[in-house]
């Protein structure tokens, strides 16, 4: 899918157009060699250059050429380096093909929601099990048994078949990493299970055993990237596994999980660090919600407990069942949603304090629950 | 001893005649209007395509450089862009059209330093305007058609709203 690349130039001397200011002359700076135009939109900020990538057809190719990605691609994820602000993405039943952002860098929820226009997405309306990571998401179509990564910043995508036409995909999870992504699926047919992960540097699926007993009891929760292995919590009795994505083992962590625990999910900042958010109660009643960091000598040491009357609503929210619930990590946020409750509460990890994400003013008073809550870092250069 | 003195003097001689002979080679540069300009040797170093050339032919004898593409007074401004350790507020006062000549005349002559200079300046004339502002800056035909256009520009919407343009 080459694209024209070139820049036509207007003949200034067949188009007599007025310029005012002496800098609008277009006889200056017309014709200039494409090398060097080229050379000169480089300099612009990645966001500038994109509010003039609708000048012509070259303009708009330009952000993939070698010296532009060279440019603007750092090789660190850091997100000080993105020139774009960071988004809390929303899916909800009511939002159909579109999602209001909340835009993290701002505080503000955005006017203007990101619509799968394109025509690719478009055309199967049966992709379900949205996963993100970083710039990418991860869309399943259960019809075409494929699944859809996309970059939404890039308009690119690419369809990877399921890894077996086992229609029951588990524990989607997606991860990113600098050279590229991991996807992770558990498959279950008849009394076995398998792993298969697929590495996008080549291309393929590798078939793993599955892991016997059930893996979380929540489908909106991901397995949690950490240290080379994905993390995932199990249903009472409360326990840690990991599946070690290299050499494709299940292994239990050594240290313990604290008593009287209600629920459990993780959490991983991505650098090192490994957060549990859980409640602590009898009878599946919470009393407290606590959040915990794995410690060196694996044991978990606790954190902060989450203050009285913000667990009161939480629970509520929840109606004590914690099945609903599920947490991922944005930016030096710990978001612990509700599928069922339209509000985020989230933990600033820098700060130390708890907060609730206010409400998208473009839902409904009354609105059905559903509510999936997704990073999204865009990055033009994630490729898919 | 006076033997000694005049071999030691033929010594100090030939020395003296090398040291000279490299401190006198010299580039003459001719530009476009028929000026010969007459740069030390130091200052082509930044000029890499004259010091491929340079390199290519050893020659002792001091190199006549034809620049048949820059104009006598482009040339000066670079040479006093170059003395001035290319100063951003020197580039200011450049005309367009200098300004357009001088980034020209770096790329053809692959003077790195300069060509970045002369560039960004350039990409400051154009920052934070319109599509608009830019096709008739560059006076770039438009190849999209309408409806392409509207629906391009809906592509990135989402991510600036409300965002100061940097």
């Amino acid at each position: 899918m080459k694209k024209n690349t070139q820049i036509i130039m207007k003949n200034f001397s067949a188009t007599p157009r007025s310029s005012s200011a002496p800098s609008m002359d277009p006889k200056i700076w017309s014709k200039l060699p494409p090398e060097i135009l080229e050379y000169i939109l480089s300099f612009l900020p990645l966001k500038t250059f994109l509010n003039l990538r609708s000048t012509c057809k070259g303009f708009w190719s330009l952000i993939f050429s070698p010296s532009f990605i060279s440019k603007h691609s750092s090789p660190s994820s850091s997100s000080s380096s993105s020139p774009f602000s960071s988004f809390l993405l929303l899916s909800h039943p009511q939002f159909h093909r579109h999602f209001p952002l909340y835009d993290c860098t701002l505080g503000t929820w955005r006017n203007i929601s990101l619509s799968l226009s394109d025509s690719s997405l478009h055309s199967c309306p049966s992709l379900t099990t949205l996963v993100s990571s970083g710039g990418l998401f991860c869309l399943s179509d259960s019809l075409s048994c494929s699944l859809l990564v996309c970059n939404l910043l890039a308009k690119s995508s690419r369809t990877i078949q399921y890894p077996s036409f086992s229609l029951h995909l588990e524990h989607l999870t997606f991860v990113t990493t600098p050279t590229g992504y991991t996807i992770f699926v558990l498959c279950s047919q008849a009394a076995s299970n398998s792993a298969f992960v697929y590495d996008s540097n080549v291309r393929t699926w590798n078939r793993f055993h599955g892991f016997g007993p059930v893996l979380g009891d929540n489908h909106h929760q991901q397995g949690v990237f950490f240290k080379g292995g994905l993390y995932f919590a199990t249903p009472e009795p409360f326990s840690v596994v990991i599946f070690d994505l290299g050499s494709g083992k299940w292994e239990k962590p050594v240290g313990g999980l604290p008593s009287q625990l209600t629920f459990v999910r993780l959490v991983s900042d991505g650098e090192g660090k490994l957060y549990m958010v859980g409640g602590v109660g009898n009878n599946g009643i919470s009393r407290s919600i606590k959040l915990w960091e794995l410690g060196g000598d694996g044991n978990w040491v606790e954190v902060q407990s989450l203050p009285d009357l913000m667990c009161k609503k939480f629970v509520c929210v929840c109606y004590h069942n914690y099945e609903h619930v599920y947490c991922f990590w944005h930016e030096g946020m710990i978001c612990i949603c509700c599928y069922t409750w339209p509000e985020i509460l989230y933990y600033l990890v820098s700060r130390r304090t708890w907060h609730w994400l206010p409400r998208c003013p473009s839902l409904p008073l009354k609105c059905s629950c559903g509510f999936k809550w997704f990073s999204f870092l865009p990055n033009l250069y994630a490729s898919v | 001893m006076g033997e000694r003195g005049e071999e030691w003097e033929a010594v100090m001689l030939r020395k003296a005649e090398e040291e000279e002979s490299k401190a006198v080679k010299k580039v003459k540069l001719v530009t476009s209007d028929g000026v010969t300009m007459e740069v030390e040797i130091s200052t082509v170093k930044e000029m890499e395509t004259i010091q491929a050339f340079m390199n290519a032919t050893d020659t002792d004898n001091s190199i006549i450089f034809p620049l048949p593409k820059v104009s006598s007074h482009i040339l000066s401004r670079i040479m006093e862009l170059m003395s001035g350790e290319y100063d951003q507020e020197l580039v200011k006062r450049l005309s367009h059209e200098e300004l357009k000549e001088i980034c020209m005349v770096a790329n053809y002559l692959n003077m790195k330093t300069l060509l970045h200079l002369t560039a960004s300046a350039i990409a400051n004339l154009i920052q934070n305007k319109s599509v608009e502002f830019v096709r008739h800056f560059f006076n770039i035909i438009n190849d999209f058609t309408p409806e392409e256009e509207v629906q391009l520009r809906k592509t990135h919407e989402w991510a600036f709203e409300g965002v100061d343009e940097d």
